[in-house]
């Protein structure tokens, strides 16, 4: 029973590890289960600073250029050419916050209660984000 | 018809998994209230567990998979949404369901290590959840993060449980 769990943790951190040499620039912000924005670290120049409102009742979510706190869930992304972070949110827990700028290797980027999740990946069309359902 | 100690002993027993239940709300609101130890969703200590293994250990199958199903029905009424609970749920139901098998092949010894499994597939549990929610694949991303730290946090919560269990309640236990 033991070296089933021992097992688990090797194989994890073998994939931490292949996972970190990673070197992509696509961005992708999914919002309750939708793509509804798309860009390239590589393209940025300054800053960029976007809202995402999650979808409400079977609605689309909302994208909104700049900062806007005025609604009742939202999270605001910053975009630079060092990478992808969320800036202000008005979930609970503040983990979208506290995962900090996202390079490529990293973790999405993810916040549970605003089913938002921001991923970097390969260019369009390749890597594991093909098999999107 | 049933005896004086049949009696007593469903009495002892309502009360004990309410207590428990109670118990487990409690560690559940605690919890929440600390902040995110390392900052990756969907990592937390789950110390709701102990009480889990606790009932699972001292009562059986059925009144672990009550008091789960309490804690986490009044947890998503009192401090979450719909979202929550659909998360708390099939974590809950997954850990639940490998720790009663771990226990029996264990038969009831090494409980840390079926802690380990419990928090390993509750962790599995709410990653199907965020992947259905999600909709994209992106998300097992963070398998081998969960994967350890499920392991981990299993790892603790059933050594708590363990000594937790050697306690022993004079004048309620004997009765048991």
């Amino acid at each position: 029973m033991s070296a089933i769990l021992i097992l688990t943790l090797f194989v994890s951190v073998f994939f931490i590890i292949k996972d970190r040499s990673k070197n992509d620039a696509f961005i992708k912000i999914h919002s309750c289960g939708e793509v509804v924005w798309t860009g390239s670290l590589k393209d940025i120049q300054g800053e960029r600073v976007i809202t995402i409102v999650p979808a409400q009742g079977g609605g689309h979510a909302l994208v909104i250029e700049g900062a806007d706190t005025s609604y009742e869930h939202y999270n605001v992304i910053r975009i630079t050419p060092d990478g992808v972070s969320v800036t202000e949110s008005d979930c609970k827990n503040r983990i979208c916050i506290h995962q900090g700028v996202m390079t490529s290797g990293d973790l999405p980027i993810a916040c549970l209660p605003n089913r938002l999740l921001i991923t970097i990946s390969p260019e369009e069309g390749n890597g594991a984000d093909a098999y999107t359902y | 018809m049933r005896t004086h100690t049949d009696k007593r002993k469903s009495t002892y027993r309502i009360a004990m998994l309410g207590l428990l239940a109670a118990m487990s709300l409690g560690i559940y609101a605690l919890e929440s209230l600390l902040p995110p130890l390392i900052p990756i969703p969907g990592i937390k200590p789950g110390l709701s567990n102990i009480i889990t293994l606790f009932a699972l250990r001292r009562f059986g199958k059925k009144e672990a998979g009550t008091v789960l199903f309490v804690r986490i029905l009044l947890s998503a009424l009192l401090f979450g949404n719909a979202v929550s609970l659909v998360y708390s749920l099939l974590g809950g139901a997954a850990a639940l369901f490998i720790e009663v098998i771990s226990d029996k092949i264990l038969k009831g010894k090494y409980l840390y290590l079926t802690g380990s499994f419990g928090g390993l597939f509750h962790n599995a549990g709410q990653l199907i959840v965020a992947l259905i929610i999600m909709r994209t694949t992106a998300v097992l991303a963070y398998t081998p993060y969960l994967a350890i730290a499920g392991i981990i946090t299993g790892l603790f919560t059933g050594l708590c449980s363990h000594f937790l269990l050697k306690i022993r309640i004079p004048g309620a236990d004997e009765s048991v």
